[in-house]
């Protein structure tokens, strides 16, 4: 098991090292100098030429692109993500305060999709065919159909306009009101996915000659659900867990524009649009990250659950 | 029947009285100490709040530097004349090159120490100190010693001497302008024992000031603030100041509503509703702030080199109409470069009005008879200065045969670029200056390539520009400045569009608001207080 | 045939509502009662009902007539970014499995990396280095989403490869292109027109959700996604601005995954037998 957890990981680094420097690649040909940026107080009329060339010579822009590549993995190592352009915080303060924002959300939206979706699925499964699965395999296709942003905005509108119940965006420290609906939102969709698979799993299962065996054997009925098709059907769950988890967590970016939640999706769409290259980077690579530790989990997961793939 | 009578007589004077009272009361409402105001700051992130390396785009920023920091001297913030700080007075040499401020007895920073001219001059050191990256080297360059303190050939400014408690400062040249940048957050005084002591990335998230308002918190979009007991005009009203960074208006409007923040600024949309609201509309600060929205004109590409041409693309539009309808009366219409609250402000102005046969008459006469196309760049989202802005007009343009392309540009992008001349015509706004020669200066040919995106030569306009820089009395310079812009305007150089009308929306219970013009953000919270009817008079 | 599709529900309204949307798209000048940048602001923020069937935006443009016209850019982001996307993918993919060896784990090393960053990221990071813009917008939709279509066609034509139509081909002497396209490609044509579909869809969704964040199409252009982020600011004051492109948005996408639904019970004999 260890050895091939060990095994898995060294095969992500070849995967972050070239996204990495795709990434980093990606920024430094964006257009925009960022020292300009910092310094140019031309809004309100003057520019301080002199100031620019000190910035630029300062954050290292008039090196060539490898040595800075090469200077932001040292960098990075180190656990030193920089600083930003346009604020001058430290990016790993920054990333503090984003991080659990984000996470919350995340982490809530997961629990809603797989609750939900499990339980939509396993039902559409044992009574299909019936008005029970029709509805609920309706409500997952036009659960993949649905754009978050605009889920989200109706149910600003209803909810938060509308009736006035819950707070129209804002994080409010992260307590249930102000969570509740951009979760529900980033869930949906995730849910309705689940669900589909969840259900055409189960199917795949029911049909297989070692339940109708259980069922002949006699066993109450909820066993033979339970233990035997559902827990049969769990893997390709679980993969689509894992899988959908990480575009979950890059959709975020969508549902904090929506609800106005400082996290680290806001924290990249804002770095963007004000071409904070050093922030951007930083966001985009926790991204990755994050999504690619979901499929490392998902790929150890799958070993333990499966005794059939070997961890030599 | 007579006991009744006794019984409504004394009813009604009761009533009298009291309403007397309470009207009474109000006439004379004292302010009262304590509580906490509550106020959200929209446009970028709060950068730091070292005035070291701020610049004065740093709109959030400056919201609350400006009530930790103190500089020399300050702006009124309801008549924009330069009054009083730290400096108790000042005086200027015959020359006018040469100024030296008094400072005034017992102004104290928050650590209790008195401010001396030596602060000052440490200061304005910092600043300029190539080593600390400071961003308003501008303010200074022009000090004597400066260009020797930069090569690092010495280690003092000559030109900023300390004498007990006057600071002399001087200037290579006159330089009418130098005061008026002593008021920006760069020219603010810090305790060098606590720079020294913290390291600048400390004191940068946790600073210690002379301003109405001691550091006490920044914890994520939230600082809070609160009130110091040796400010030099006395403590302030407050007893704490949270100001919180909220970019988006929809979350700014609904925290208003629910009473979460005291006051707030309100875009176009929020004010078309609040507006119509029995309270909030009577609890509404208006003020023409120093911006001048404006599609501004590259004269040195194609169409836009002919004067006939700009001054059509200015008759074609209906900006009345913009302003009611698409801004919801959140702006006023521009007709002239200065807005109303600028000094210098010229009511004879009358800007080109609406008249669309006349625009294409004017094209006609530029060989320009079935019209042009140009691309307008401009920052995407903003609805007044941005690309909205420019979809807004783009029918009344269209029907005079001016055909516009909007390329949403990053803002800072878009600088960059209408810095190099790179450009057909841009949207954006220019101000935030309360000093109308630096407000004009922009038109000045020696500006090509910094401010004067327009590319614009007029050697009589650099002429007034010039003679106004130089000349000392204020209503003279005016005059000069008023000649200036009545050219740029016959010139047409940009489409005056409108200034913005900012509004900041109050609760009941809160007075001493200000109407300042350069940000209605920028509010001197000491003048500001809450009375016992405000949820957080206690706290 | 005709009893399968009558048999198929989804697959039937899928494909009926993907052609409302080809029909909206072609004929829009001819149904929508306005142009899309035709705007009078004395009309500004009209309600729907009335001489505006769905109302008017913050410029007074008609909605009803900027949603018809923005079935043409959906169709046009979906179906251009797709092929762009079918084309790089299935190339990839055929070269991968036909060649195998070295290319091949190159090729699959290259999708994994694509793998391991979320679409739409990617496609935002491509935006911000293009600029806005319509054709920009393909490019980057097209760059980043191919990895369905390369994988689909590798292990297709892996299995296809071991065939013996294919075998006895290369005993004849035919130039690996010419099995590549006309004995492997033709046979898996199935499969990658249902990713080809579903890939639609998604190409539409996230391409409106990079309108949505301010990296899509350029104004006046009445993009679904770019309508939705300019009508959050008029929720209160004018809810119809974000409702309807939302619900144009909602019909176009279900209609795609219908019929890619549909024609995957269609194309996979073992789903079509079992119903």
């Amino acid at each position: 098991m260890l050895t091939f957890a060990v095994r898995r990981f060294l095969q992500f680094i070849p995967t972050i090292i070239v996204v990495s420097i795709i990434i980093f690649l990606l920024m430094s040909v964006l257009p925009g100098d960022p020292a300009f940026l910092r310094a140019a107080a031309a809004k309100r009329g003057r520019v301080d030429t002199e100031a620019i060339e000190q910035l630029r010579e300062k954050w290292g822009l008039n090196d060539p692109v490898p040595v800075r590549y090469l200077r932001w993995l040292g960098d990075l190592v180190r656990g030193d993500l920089g600083h930003s352009f346009r604020t001058g915080q430290e990016i790993n303060d920054v990333l503090r305060e984003r991080l659990p924002v984000t996470l919350r959300l995340a982490i809530l939206s997961i629990l809603i999709a797989v609750i939900g979706g499990v339980i939509l699925g396993y039902i559409a499964a044992i009574y299909q065919g019936t008005i029970i699965d029709l509805s609920s395999m309706f409500l997952a296709v036009a659960g993949i159909s649905i754009p978050e942003f605009w889920s989200g905005l109706m149910l600003i509108l209803l909810v938060s306009v509308i009736w006035g119940l819950l707070p129209t965006g804002g994080y409010g420290g992260g307590d249930l009101a102000h969570m509740a609906l951009p979760a529900l939102t980033l869930g949906f969709r995730y849910m309705a996915l689940i669900a589909r698979i969840t259900r055409s799993s189960m199917l795949d299962v029911i049909n297989k000659d070692y339940i109708r065996t259980a069922r002949a054997k006699g066993l109450a009925e909820s066993i033979v659900r339970f233990k035997h098709i559902f827990r049969n059907s769990l893997i390709p769950i679980l993969t689509i867990i894992g899988l959908e988890s990480g575009w979950l967590f890059a959709n975020t970016v969508v549902i904090e524009k929506v609800f106005t939640l400082p996290g680290i999706g806001h924290l990249l769409v804002t770095s963007i649009l004000r071409r904070d290259v050093p922030v951007m980077e930083a966001s985009i690579l926790i991204v990755v990250l994050a999504f690619l530790s979901l499929n490392f989990a998902v790929d150890l997961l799958y070993g333990f659950l499966d005794p059939r793939i070997r961890y030599d | 029947m007579s006991k009744f009578r006794t019984l409504s007589v004394v009813v009604v004077l009761v009533a009298v009285l009291t309403m007397g009272g309470v009207i009474g009361w109000t006439e004379e409402e004292q302010p009262r100490y304590g509580g906490t105001f509550v106020t959200a700051v929209p446009y970028e992130e709060v950068v730091g709040l070292d005035t070291l390396r701020i610049t004065v785009n740093n709109a959030s920023t400056i919201s609350v530097t400006n009530q930790i920091h103190e500089g020399l001297v300050k702006w009124n913030t309801t008549t924009l004349e330069i009054e009083p700080a730290i400096a108790e007075r000042w005086e200027v040499s015959e020359d006018g090159k040469t100024y030296t401020f008094y400072l005034r007895e017992g102004a104290k920073f928050h650590n209790g120490r008195e401010i001396t001219a030596q602060d000052f001059k440490y200061s304005f050191e910092r600043m300029m100190d190539p080593e600390l990256g400071g961003l308003s080297t501008y303010l200074f360059r022009e000090v004597v010693g400066v260009n020797e303190y930069l090569d690092g050939t010495v280690d003092h400014i000559s030109g900023i001497v300390a004498l007990g408690d006057a600071l002399s400062i001087i200037l290579k040249h006159v330089d009418v302008t130098f005061l008026n940048g002593l008021c920006e957050p760069g020219a603010t005084v810090v305790p060098h024992e606590e720079v020294e002591k913290m390291g600048l990335e400390e004191f940068n998230r946790a600073p210690i000031g002379a301003g109405p308002f001691k550091f006490v918190s920044w914890i994520g979009n939230e600082i809070k603030l609160e009130a110091f007991d040796g400010y030099w005009t006395g403590r302030p009203y407050l007893d704490a100041l949270e100001i919180i960074w909220m970019p988006e208006a929809g979350a700014r409007g609904a925290a208003f509503d629910a009473e979460e923040l005291d006051g707030v600024v309100a875009m176009p949309v929020q004010y078309a509703r609040w507006r119509e609201d029995p309270v909030v509309k009577e609890h509404m600060v208006e003020v023409a702030e120093l911006w001048t929205r404006h599609v501004g004109f590259n004269t040195e590409w194609g169409p836009f080199k002919d004067k006939r041409v700009r001054q059509a693309f200015n008759y074609a539009i209906d900006e009345k109409t913009v302003v009611d309808k698409y801004l919801h009366g959140k702006a006023y219409t521009a007709t002239g470069v200065l807005p109303p609250s600028m000094p210098g402000y010229n009511p004879e102005l009358k800007g080109y009005g609406y008249d669309p046969e006349k625009a294409k008459e004017l094209l006609k006469e530029a060989g320009y008879p079935d019209g042009f196309t140009v691309e307008v760049k401009g920052d995407p989202t903003h609805p007044a200065w941005g690309i909205p802005g420019v979809e807004a007009v783009m029918p009344y343009l269209e029907a005079v045969g001016i055909h516009v392309k909007p390329l949403p540009t990053e803002y800072g992008t878009l600088v960059e670029e209408v810095v190099r001349g790179d450009f057909q015509g841009y949207i954006d706004a220019f101000g935030g200056i309360s000093m109308p020669l630096l407000y004009l200066s922009r038109f000045h040919s020696d500006n090509i390539g910094t401010t004067n995106w327009f590319r614009y030569k007029n050697s009589e306009v650099d002429t007034l520009l010039d003679q106004a820089a130089r000349t000392i009395d204020s209503e003279e310079r005016i005059k000069l400045l008023q000649q200036a812009e009545e050219i740029i305007v016959e010139d047409a150089l940009i489409w005056f569009d409108n200034y913005n009308k900012a509004v900041f929306v109050y609760q009941p219970w809160v007075h001493g608001l200000q109407p300042f013009a350069v940000d209605v953000n920028y509010q001197d919270y000491e003048k500001v207080w809450v009375d016992e009817t405000s949820p957080r008079a206690g706290e | 045939m005709r009893r399968f599709i009558s048999r198929n529900k989804g697959f039937s309204i899928g494909s009926l509502m993907v052609i409302i949307v080809i029909i909206m798209a072609v004929f829009a000048p001819l149904i929508a009662p306005h142009g899309y940048a035709e705007a009078d602001l004395m009309d500004a923020l009209e309600p729907p009902g009335g001489e505006h069937l769905l109302g008017t935006d913050q410029f007074g443009r008609d909605l009803l007539s900027r949603i018809i016209y923005g079935a043409r850019l959906s169709l046009m982001i979906g179906i251009f970014a797709q092929a762009i996307n079918l084309i790089i993918g299935v190339t990839l993919g055929l070269a991968a499995g036909y060649l195998g060896g070295k290319l091949d784990d190159a090729i699959m090393g290259l999708t994994n990396v694509m793998l391991s960053m979320p679409v739409l990221i990617l496609a935002m990071a491509v935006m911000t280095l293009l600029g806005p813009g319509l054709v920009n917008l393909f490019i980057a939709l097209g760059l980043t989403n191919w990895t369905y279509g390369c994988r689909i066609a590798r292990s297709e034509t892996l299995s296809l490869k071991e065939e013996d139509f294919v075998s006895a081909a290369r005993a004849i002497g035919c130039s690996t292109f010419r099995i590549l396209r006309r004995h492997i490609l033709s046979n898996c044509l199935g499969p990658i027109l249902v990713i080809a579909t579903l890939g639609v869809a998604d190409a539409i969704l996230i391409g409106a959700a990079l309108g949505f964040l301010g990296l899509g199409a350029q104004p006046p252009q009445s993009e679904w996604g770019t309508m939705l982020s300019h009508g959050r600011d008029y929720l209160r004051l004018a809810p119809w601005i974000c409702t309807f492109p939302g619900l144009a948005l909602v019909f176009t996408i279900l209609g795609f995954n219908l019929l890619g639904d549909g024609l995957r019970d269609f194309t996979d004999p073992y789903l079509r037998t079992r119903k």
